[in-house]
């Protein structure tokens, strides 16, 4: 199934290497063409290096859970299944996954995978103006 | 010919200039440098009307022909996440006369929401790096509108209060080191006084600087909303040119 929406990576404890190593799959993620730019694969990195947000007219089976255990069982040599996580109830997706107790990484669908393109834009505008000083630059 | 005439409510018909671009490449056509529509349904290509298909944009992430802009024609949607029209080239930095020139660009706010959301929002931005730089969008400031044309770290900027509207606008910029002045322009009109005092710009465009609809390629400072016909020229335009630059896009 495909949905055009809003994601966002954030890094808790990721090594450089391993950092580079997910995002660099997750910009693979998305058509290989598409007439609208919007729904290619494209990205914004926080200003720390340590959050991305991803849109893309995305397949499903690739943003799951298990798909992003499946990346993180890849970056760390071991089965996915001692990859664990925890749902964060909200308006957005919100999942930690941890490896050994420790969180790795938070993984946010903006306004759930049911959210329609433009209520995942409106809950990913919010996030950047709540996290402002963490996204803009001075000028 | 122009384009048919469209009702809207109660009222004369109001007619629409859909060959808008035709009047915009004949204003002082010798010194244009680029104009960027903006008026594509498909692809990644912001093409250039000026003819020079070196000066193309590529787009990253705006959905085209989103609605339509005053002229009718297709105008594409700046998401204030991720999406920018990065218009830099070789050929753009080589035209491009850091000491006389215009910009202009017609923006549109997605809601009333953006003037008051205190985000720096890039409708046109150009630079070398932060001291050499031109720009046209809004401040953070509630309801401002700002225009800058800043050389050698002297920063020459207008600020437009009091904006709210949710219709396109134009914004306009001439630079002039010969007559050492800036000035701005809102819809036609000029806004603020004549600035003096033009600094020594320095450097060549920045390739991750040079952009319709943000300020960087990170990006930053994405605009939320509607942006069209981007234009620049290689002469400050006279006030009844900017003025016709303004009236044709109703005409």
């Amino acid at each position: 199934m495909s949905w055009h929406g809003y994601i966002l990576l954030e890094n808790l404890s990721l090594n450089n290497t391993q950092r580079s190593l997910l995002v660099d799959g997750l910009k693979t993620l998305g058509p290989s063409s598409s007439p609208q730019p919007a729904e290619l694969n494209h990205w914004r990195i926080r200003l720390d290096n340590d959050a991305v947000i991803f849109e893309a007219k995305f397949n499903t089976n690739n943003i799951s859970i298990s798909a992003i255990k499946n990346r993180l069982g890849n970056i760390f040599g071991i089965d996915p299944g001692d990859i664990n996580h925890a749902t964060i109830p909200g308006d957005d997706t919100v999942i930690a996954f941890s490896y050994l107790a420790i969180d790795r990484i938070r993984f946010t669908v903006f306004g759930t995978l049911s959210a329609l393109w433009n209520e995942s834009g409106d809950r990913a505008r919010g996030y950047l103006l709540a996290n402002i000083t963490e996204w803009e630059i001075s000028t | 010919m122009h384009g048919v005439g469209l009702q809207l409510g109660i009222g004369a018909p109001m007619v629409f200039n859909s060959e808008y671009y035709q009047d915009l490449l004949r204003l002082d056509r010798p010194n244009l440098i680029a104009l960027w529509p903006q008026t594509e349904s498909v692809g990644t290509a912001a093409l250039n009307f000026e003819g020079n298909t070196l000066k193309n944009g590529i787009y990253t992430g705006v959905t085209l022909d989103n609605a339509k802009f005053l002229t009718g024609e297709p105008t594409p949607l700046f998401d204030g996440v991720n999406d920018f029209n990065n218009i830099h080239s070789a050929q753009l930095n080589t035209d491009f006369n850091n000491a006389e020139g215009t910009a202009i660009i017609w923006l549109q706010v997605f809601n009333v929401g953006v003037w008051t959301d205190a985000t720096v929002r890039r409708g046109l931005y150009m630079q070398a790096d932060a001291s050499n730089r031109i720009f046209l969008g809004r401040s953070s400031n509630a309801n401002d509108a700002n225009l800058a044309y800043r050389a050698g770290g002297v920063n020459l900027q207008t600020t437009i209060s009091g904006m709210t509207t949710t219709d396109p606008f134009m914004l306009a910029i001439t630079w002039s080191v010969a007559n050492d002045e800036v000035i701005a322009y809102l819809d036609g009109q000029q806004s603020g006084a004549i600035l003096n005092g033009l600094g020594v710009w320095a450097g060549a465009l920045d390739a991750a600087g040079t952009l319709i609809g943000a300020q960087s390629t990170g990006p930053t400072f994405i605009w939320n909303g509607w942006l069209s016909y981007g234009g620049l020229w290689s002469t400050p335009l006279s006030a009844n040119a900017i003025e016709h630059a303004y009236a044709r896009a109703f005409a």
